[in-house]
């Protein structure tokens, strides 16, 4: 007879109706963690593993047929883990994802790429309306309170086609797509062309070294945590809205920045500045730019609250980064010859296409 | 009929309609803090701008300014002092925007998209608390360029609150983490969550008697919302509730579920609105379990709500919420901010 790897596991359904064998410390020992070695797994566990299915084909089937967003991670049992291999993505993760597309002209790829996704996570909560021993196995885990890596269900389980990964793909592709992230800081916008080579690793890696240059270049001193939260910094009473006590409030406690009074102190005008200045002769004052809901950022808009554009700290410090950013370019841009034939075509096309996004910044001569 | 004659689908509740709406999705909608005399609203959205409104006592409402920033706005905060209003992007920035001036200055960086700001004002400090999809918490000194304190999230962040002394944070994966800002902001204690589903919006709620930060609401993309205290008394104080879910019908059908998104509490009574993805909102009093109002289904979500301080009026925004993918948002459709007077609806059932 054949003897059931379920029973040793401690997970049989059948019980004594069972067509395989249980048989107790045979080679095979028995692993049932229940205190009662010698009762069969189902009485010994408080909660039956039939229950524990039940549980949850009715919270996916109610998912399923409700509608609900499903690129959601599962826990079946309150505080408690969840379920390997379904993590979270957010509307809003997904949203932004498409505005980006949008903005690359990559929509088609990244709908495809949502489509699959959704796809796939149906999939994966469907996997679980038909639960085999091994999701069982893993509820049982999870009932406990024991955490199932992703890796530990996959080894066993059909279910774990591309577990996790996908959302952790989709973070990359999020990452990969440059988009309105040019601007990092507005120190970047001086160099900021439109040209979509603003590849996503130098953007970001050129941005944070400027910013880390600004920190000591504009603040030189820098306030450390344990001083911060032992000074009291001056408290201002609340006056009327709007009171002109911008130097009290930003003046105050700076060590050695850059003459940081008189970026704050210029202008301090009435409330919203003059309201014919800001609403004059337009009667809609919110201009709507319908149809082009997802502009570029670069662009400079023509809009009437985009005309008192901002100067602050970093913007200021201008002829800083300038200097700044000669010797920076260097070790921003690749060098031709260090690129592959792959990655210089992907730089000289117009668009990227999702997936082939070089990883490399684009060679100088590329980006002007 | 005669009903619809009134407000149309646009507005079944016949509530104020704000002037100048948004146009895309309001990401996040928060009155001003009550140092300031007059009534502000300020909105960020997915159109990259923030907008300001001045909110007449007559309800009428007056823009007042806005900004933009480089990318989706996904949160604001007012600063306590009412000057200046915080607002996080996509960008991957915060920038603080003092409204008299009418000019903006980054205050806070992150790797990822900046998903929350709050402004913590403490007794011995003042400081800028971001959250981001980098997986992180920072504190900044809006003087500094760099954050006066960095901690590790579980995951991505997706929603937090902040009624010092308490912080909380919401992270994907169903994290949850109690942060105490006393002195000096530190990790007090991560917690297992009571949902089985994304989190979503969270909110602080406190003590009915000592008016202390005692326990937090958190709401899921299941229509669910679980009331959580940090120390309950009695297990049994911890419970979850269904909300927003349509068509009960009978036996062997199913409930459309749709997400919860957004929760507030009223800042007088302690009671709280939700505000779902079907298109409704309604109030509650999690003391006696009971629903107090539910309202008439829009016809598109409800993203965010909010109450001013005095409690007196209730704001909702009306946009489509990516519930239900890319296919379904129809850039065409007008987005809208409501205002209703609620403190009468919101009061807690009389035992």
């Amino acid at each position: 007879m054949v003897v059931c790897k379920f029973f040793q596991q401690g997970y049989c359904r059948y019980g004594q109706n069972c067509r395989f064998e249980h048989i107790y410390g045979s080679k095979y020992s028995y692993h049932a963690s229940s205190p009662v070695q010698t009762q069969p797994a189902q009485t010994a566990n408080i909660c039956t593993d039939d229950q524990l299915v039940n549980q949850v084909q009715s919270d996916i089937l109610a998912a399923l047929k409700g509608g609900q967003w499903i690129l959601s991670s599962y826990a079946p049992f309150k505080e408690k883990p969840a379920y390997p291999g379904l993590s979270d993505l957010s509307p809003e993760e997904a949203r932004l994802f498409i505005y980006e597309a949008r903005a690359n002209n990559t929509v088609d790829q990244a709908v495809a790429y949502m489509d699959n996704l959704f796809k796939e996570t149906r999939y994966k909560y469907e996997q679980l309306l038909q639960p085999t021993a091994n999701t069982i196995k893993i509820l049982r885990s999870l009932y406990k309170g024991e955490v199932v890596s992703p890796q530990t269900a996959a080894e066993t389980s059909a279910f774990a086609t591309t577990n996790g990964s996908a959302s952790s793909i989709f973070r990359n592709a999020l990452n990969s797509a440059p988009v309105m992230q040019n601007a990092n800081t507005s120190i970047f916008n001086q160099n900021a062309n439109p040209s979509i080579f603003g590849g996503p690793a130098q953007d970001v890696a050129a941005a944070k070294s400027i910013f880390a240059q600004a920190n000591q270049a504009t603040f030189g001193q820098q306030i450390t945590s344990s001083s911060f939260f032992q000074t009291n910094p001056n408290e201002t009473t609340p006056k009327s809205l709007f009171a002109q006590e911008n130097q009290k409030l930003f003046g105050t406690n700076q060590t050695t920045s850059n003459n940081p009074a008189s970026i704050f102190a210029s202008a301090t005008q009435s409330i919203f500045g003059n309201p014919n200045d800001t609403f004059g002769q337009n009667n809609t004052p919110f201009q709507s730019q319908q149809g082009n809901i997802f502009q570029k950022p670069d662009q400079p808009k023509a809009d009437i609250f985009q005309r008192a554009e901002p100067q602050n700290i970093f913007g200021m410090a201008n002829n800083i980064f300038e200097q700044k950013s000669n010797t920076v370019d260097d070790n921003v841009y690749s060098k031709l010859e260090e690129l592959s034939q792959d990655d210089l075509e992907a730089f000289k096309s117009n668009d990227f296409k999702l997936g082939f996004v070089p990883e490399v910044p684009p060679p100088q001569s590329l980006c002007v | 009929m005669f009903n619809q004659l009134g407000g149309g689908t646009n507005n079944p509740n016949k509530d104020v309609e704000v002037t100048s709406p948004p146009d895309d999705t309001v990401s996040s909608l928060e009155f001003s803090p009550p140092s300031v005399p007059q009534t502000f609203l300020v909105a960020g959205s997915w159109d990259c701008r923030v907008r300001c409104w001045e909110v007449e006592a007559s309800g009428k409402t007056v823009p007042k300014a806005a900004q933009a920033m480089d990318g989706p706005i996904l949160d604001v905060a007012w600063h306590d002092d009412g000057t200046k209003v915080f607002m996080a992007s996509t960008d991957k920035s915060v920038k603080c925007w003092d409204l008299a001036a009418n000019q903006c200055v980054q205050v806070a960086a992150h790797d990822a998209p900046v998903k929350t700001c709050h402004w913590v004002k403490a007794p011995n400090y003042n400081c800028l608390m971001t959250a981001s999809w980098d997986k992180t918490l920072k504190f900044w000194d809006t003087r500094s360029a760099v954050p006066v304190m960095t901690m590790n999230l579980s995951e991505r962040c997706y929603c937090a609150d902040v009624d010092y002394p308490m912080a909380v944070v919401g992270t994907a994966d169903r994290g949850i983490c109690l942060y105490t800002l006393e002195g000096k902001p530190a990790e007090f204690k991560r917690v297992e969550s009571p949902l089985k589903y994304q989190h979503r919006c969270i909110a602080i709620f406190r003590d009915k008697k000592t008016k202390q930060p005692t326990g937090f609401a958190l709401g899921s993309v299941e229509g669910r919302v679980a009331i959580q205290y940090v120390n309950p008394v009695n297990p049994k104080d911890n419970f979850t509730f269904k909300c927003h879910r349509t068509g009960a019908g009978t036996t062997g059908s199913f409930q459309d579920i749709y997400a919860v998104n957004d929760i507030a509490f009223h800042p007088v009574h302690g009671t709280l609105a939700t505000v779902g993805s079907d298109g409704s909102f309604s109030f509650w009093d999690k003391d006696a379990r009971t629903k107090l109002k539910s309202s008439e289904t829009l016809d598109q979500p409800l993203t965010k709500c909010a109450f001013n301080h005095s409690g007196q009026i209730f704001a909702y925004a009306v946009g489509y919420d990516w519930s239900k993918g890319h296919e379904h948002f129809n850039p065409a459709k007008k987005n809208y901010i409501f205002l209703r007077p609620c403190f009468d609806d919101l009061k807690p059932r009389t035992t």
